[in-house]
């Protein structure tokens, strides 16, 4: 008999059951009435001759122990029906263990995406990433360096590396920086990112474009005809998924390129999260970009190396001989010592998660935020815990009564098994749910609306069955261990016992406030965090940045990409503000090699002249701005003047500082007229002004020079508008009148500077944000741990509580009790978290920004929050109890 | 689960009797229990408790098989028969308690075992 038949015959059976009992009643019965006995006579004696009839009938069913299935599908209608006699406590274990598991899926996953995974090339792990060390920087080898230190290579090396070695399959290149790039689209001009790559790129990393085909050597030639791989994202995004798109022309900066090919969906390139919208052969992007930074130089490093290991090569044969082939390269290139000690030593990492600038940068970030999760992950465990626990304590009656109605103990089991299993189930589905929409937050928080992270985040399965598993192990394990005692016991004793007197209170009951302490423990951690947090962000969105952010909008643009050069890049500038300047709507416009608070942030060297101590030597933050630049900000000039249309190429050099510099350098005496040199020129100070926050607000202000853009040029500017009205129609104006200037020169980033320094806060606002979100969870799942314990405690204490009344006890004493009480478990957690919170803080600190990690006012605040908050879970508990009538209590069973 | 009145039957012999009983021929389970009580000389008794959990794991094993008929008395009852397994499962048994009482007889009737 297969396993439907055999429940769709359980009915059947259950009635043949009834009827074989019946039949065997009804002959026992007929044969005592004809030994003589009366009929109600012989009815009694065999009822009692026959025991509990349910009791054969479950031993029946369980000889067949066939009937699983079919038992199951009972235990799941009766889980169901139980679960659902407490819509709040299964809605709450529900939604507790969706947000454990919800959470903690999706910031693994992330981090999964951004820390472990294996990029998706043709077996990453034979991938080796060639970095370099060197005692200092080694400036006989190196005038210029992109990337992080210790990455890139020049292009001599890189040739050189890959014509004569003989442990690399392939060895691969690409610029170590993805570089902007205007790109003309069907005559429609955006800005893009670019980065260069071998030709052997694609190929030697086993990518395979979705569409078209990958670069070959030949697109490497002097004579081949400009080409390009587009990004899929790209491809989607700008180009709105045009399926002619091969073959189409591109303007990129200002030369046409073809496309030949969409890189596939999931591959982002080597640098997880940054990725590149066009990819270009070698020589294309330097004939772009090499008349500015002179990539064929030897000293100038700009190119990143990857190599495939060859199978069966081991990796110390490759460093090896690799090292060889480096120092020889090095050495060709024209350096003069040998013995120079800062001449960088070759090492070989193993690439296969890809490079790792975004790892650094969001590493610490997404650990904190791991662990965090984690401790929500805990707080659900204990809450479900603390709940099932309750639950089932004051569900032993019931077993009980089944028990003694034959139910088989293994059978309760199971029931129970069965309801935390399906509590489980629907608390991991409402996870999955909760994950899914936690992680693309998560991911638009981190990325702070830049669109520039791109990560393939799947959700990861393990994480989600960890969870899950950890969550219905805490459920079963606190719902079934009273169970299995309860069991355990005869029946008899536990169903005679009146529930009146004073109950003793046991381990249990400890159990339940030792989980609800651990609660609030784990919940005062993550709310100092969380208020820690906040006032970090409260700090950096307060602190003074020296200038007026109101109705200041900002833009780039990139002419010099274009090919501007000299004086028609300086004029391009100049039409700019002079066109700008005439809108209505706007107040004043100025040019700058950065807008304020961003990501540029140069500093250089600075040698005083005619010092009569001789030329001192500091280290200052350099801009590049136009004409009215302070007054477009707002900035006071404290003494002189301010860099001025007139500080033209030809004019007298000139510069203007901040107070920071003169002080610094100058001390008390007048820096007006005094002299600077930086890089071999001297520049005269025509002007001091106050301090202003620049590139990081965190940071200090550092002493600053201010250049004039016609004395030093600059390929880029940012533009500053400040506006006076509604800035829509203006900013459309600015639009069409930058097209209008140079059709192929698109505005970037066009943004007010609010939000350019709102967006500088992201990740201080992302952890503020979780983190309050976390800690507000905390406490909502404490207080509901706390509620239900102390609520259980006193439905179970409501004889003891007539009791003292009926004594004389008064109804203030009983709420100051149970109030009492509460106060206890919760201090226990404070009296743990609080010690837990000092010691642990410090993982915290690098995050904080003008507040101490022990600031008194933050934990002050925190505690006094959960004891208010815990209180007041308490009070309704406690207010039930001592409006018990004692009378009615003393009766109550 | 083998529990029997007067004296305790040894674990799965229940079992065995009542193979033997419906070896005789189709019989429900009502006959079983009197039809053991009449063979032992009302030695044992045989509680429903123990018997109908025994016959279905008996049915379940499929030592037995089960089919609904009419009593001499015209109602409808469940009749128990043995198959063809259930008479093999009945043979090894049967040789299995002889072989058993023999040996436990013999340690039991062996003179250096009983204390003087």
């Amino acid at each position: 008999m297969n396993w439907w038949k055999r429940i769709f015959n359980a009915n059947r059976r259950e009635q043949e059951l009834d009827a074989e009992l019946r039949f065997h009643f009804d002959s026992q019965v007929e044969e005592k009435i004809l030994r003589g006995m009366s009929r109600e006579e012989a009815l009694r004696s065999a009822r009692i001759e026959f025991g509990g009839v349910s009791q054969i009938k479950e031993d029946c069913r369980e000889s067949r122990r066939t009937m699983w299935l079919s038992s199951l599908g009972r235990d799941l209608r009766y889980a169901l029906r139980s679960l659902l006699k407490s819509p709040i406590l299964t809605g709450v274990v529900v939604v507790s263990l969706a947000l454990g598991i919800g959470a903690n899926t999706a910031v693994f996953s992330v981090m999964n995406a951004v820390l472990f995974k294996l990029l998706p090339v043709y077996e990453p792990e034979r991938l080796l990433l060639l970095t370099w060390s060197a005692k200092g920087i080694p400036e006989n080898f190196v005038n210029s360096l992109a990337g992080e230190m210790g990455e890139s290579s020049s292009l001599d090396t890189y040739t050189a590396l890959r014509s004569h070695n003989t442990v690399l399959e392939e060895t691969m290149a690409f610029s170590s920086n993805i570089d902007p790039a205007n790109v003309g689209v069907n005559g429609h001009a955006s800005s893009a990112s670019i980065q260069a790559v071998s030709a052997n790129y694609f190929s030697g990393l086993g990518v395979q474009p979705s569409r078209g085909r990958a670069f070959s050597s030949n697109d490497d030639l002097p004579s081949a005809p400009p080409v390009a791989v587009i990004s899929h994202k790209f491809w989607q995004q700008t180009c709105n998924g045009d399926p002619a798109i091969l073959g189409k022309t591109l303007s990129v900066n200002g030369t046409a390129v073809t496309v030949v090919g969409v890189s596939p969906p999931e591959f982002f390139g080597l640098a997880s999260g940054h990725s590149p919208d066009l990819f270009v052969p070698l020589r294309l992007y330097m004939a772009m970009y090499g008349a500015r930074d002179n990539y064929p130089n030897a000293k100038v490093w700009w190119l990143t190396v990857v190599g495939r290991l060859k199978e069966g090569i081991s990796e110390e044969r490759a460093q090896a001989d690799l090292a060889v082939l480096y120092q020889r390269a090095l050495h060709v290139a024209g350096s003069p010592a040998a013995s120079d000690p800062s001449t960088p030593r070759l090492k070989l990492l193993p690439a296969s998660r890809g490079l790792n600038n975004l790892r650094s940068e969001y590493s610490t970030s997404l650990f904190l935020l791991m662990s965090m999760a984690g401790l929500v992950l805990l707080i659900a465990c204990a809450n479900v815990a603390g709940l099932l626990l309750a639950r089932t304590s004051a569900r032993q009656k019931e077993f009980a009564i089944r028990m003694s109605l034959g139910a088989a103990r293994g059978r309760l089991i199971r029931q129970l098994l069965t309801e935390s299993v399906l509590l489980g189930l629907f608390g991991g589905l409402a996870g999955l749910l909760v994950a899914k929409f936690a992680t693309s937050t998560l991911i638009a928080l981190l990325d702070n609306g830049r669109g520039t992270l791109a990560l393939s985040v799947h959700l990861d399965a393990r994480m989600l069955g960890f969870a899950a598993a950890l969550s219905i192990l805490c459920g079963v394990g606190f719902g079934l261990a009273p169970a299995i005692r309860t069991t355990a016991v005869d029946a008899g004793p536990l169903l005679k016992q009146h529930t009146g007197g004073v109950e003793k209170s046991g381990p249990r009951f400890l159990a339940g406030k030792l989980l609800v302490s651990g609660q609030v423990a784990l919940c005062i951690v993550l709310l100092i965090s969380a208020g820690l947090l906040l006032r970090t962000l409260n700090h950096l969105q307060t602190t003074e940045l020296g200038f007026d952010q109101t109705n200041l909008l900002t833009f780039a643009v990139q002419p010099g990409l274009n090919g501007y050069k000299d004086v028609k890049l300086a004029n391009y500038y100049q039409q700019l503000q002079q066109r700008i300047e005439a809108l209505t709507g706007v107040q004043s416009v100025a040019v700058a090699e950065c807008g304020p608070v961003g990501e540029c942030h140069d500093t250089m060297g600075a040698r005083t002249v005619d010092d009569p101590n001789g030329e001192k030597r500091y280290s200052v933050s350099r801009f590049i701005i136009g004409p009215k630049y302070f007054e477009t900000l707002g900035v006071p000039v404290v003494l002189g003047r301010a860099i001025d249309v007139m500080d033209t190429k030809d004019a007298p050099l000139t510069i203007a500082v901040n107070e920071k510099l003169a002080r610094q350098i100058f001390g008390g005496e007048d820096p007006l007229g005094r002299r600077l040199k930086f890089s071999g020129s001297i520049y005269r100070i025509v002007g001091v002004v106050k301090d202003l926050r620049y590139a990081n607000v965190r940071e200090d202000m550092p002493p600053t020079v201010y250049f004039s853009n016609q004395q030093r040029t600059s390929e880029g500017m940012t533009a500053l508008v400040r506006l006076t009205g509604n800035p829509k129609p203006t900013v459309e104006a600015i639009q069409r009148l930058t097209l209008d200037l140079d059709k192929d020169v698109p505005m970037m980033n066009v943004r007010m500077e609010k939000e350019v320094i709102d967006q500088s806060f992201y990740l201080e606002r992302t952890f503020a944000t979780l983190s309050g979100v976390f800690g507000l969870l905390a406490l909502i799942l404490a207080c509901i741990g706390l509620y239900g314990t102390i609520g259980y405690g006193v439905a179970r204490r409501t004889n003891e509580i007539g009791i003292r009344m009926a004594l004389g006890a008064g109804r203030p004493k009983i709420l100051g009790m149970i109030l009492r009480e509460t106060f206890a478990v919760v201090l226990a957690g404070l009296a743990v978290g609080l010690p837990l919170m000092w010691l642990s803080v410090g993982l915290l600190k690098s995050q904080l920004y003008g507040i101490s990690p022990h600031d008194p006012l933050t934990l002050l605040a925190c505690t006094l929050t959960i004891v208010l908050i815990t209180m007041m879970a308490g009070w309704i508990p406690a207010r039930r109890a001592s409006s018990i009538e004692p009378m009615e209590a003393l009766r109550s069973e | 689960m083998t529990s029997i009145q007067k004296f305790d039957l040894p674990q799965g012999t229940l079992d065995l009797l009542i193979l033997r009983v419906v070896a005789l021929g189709p019989v429900h389970g009502y006959a079983i229990a009197q039809r053991i009580q009449q063979m032992s000389k009302e030695a044992l008794q045989v509680q429903q408790g123990s018997l109908y959990p025994a016959l279905h794991r008996l049915e379940h094993k499929k030592y037995l098989a089960a089919e609904w008929g009419a009593t001499d008395t015209g109602r409808e009852a469940k009749f128990y028969r043995l198959t063809a397994k259930g008479k093999t499962q009945l043979k090894s048994e049967t040789a299995g308690w002889a072989r058993l009482t023999e040996v436990v007889g013999m340690i039991l009737q062996d003179p250096q075992g009983e204390t003087s």
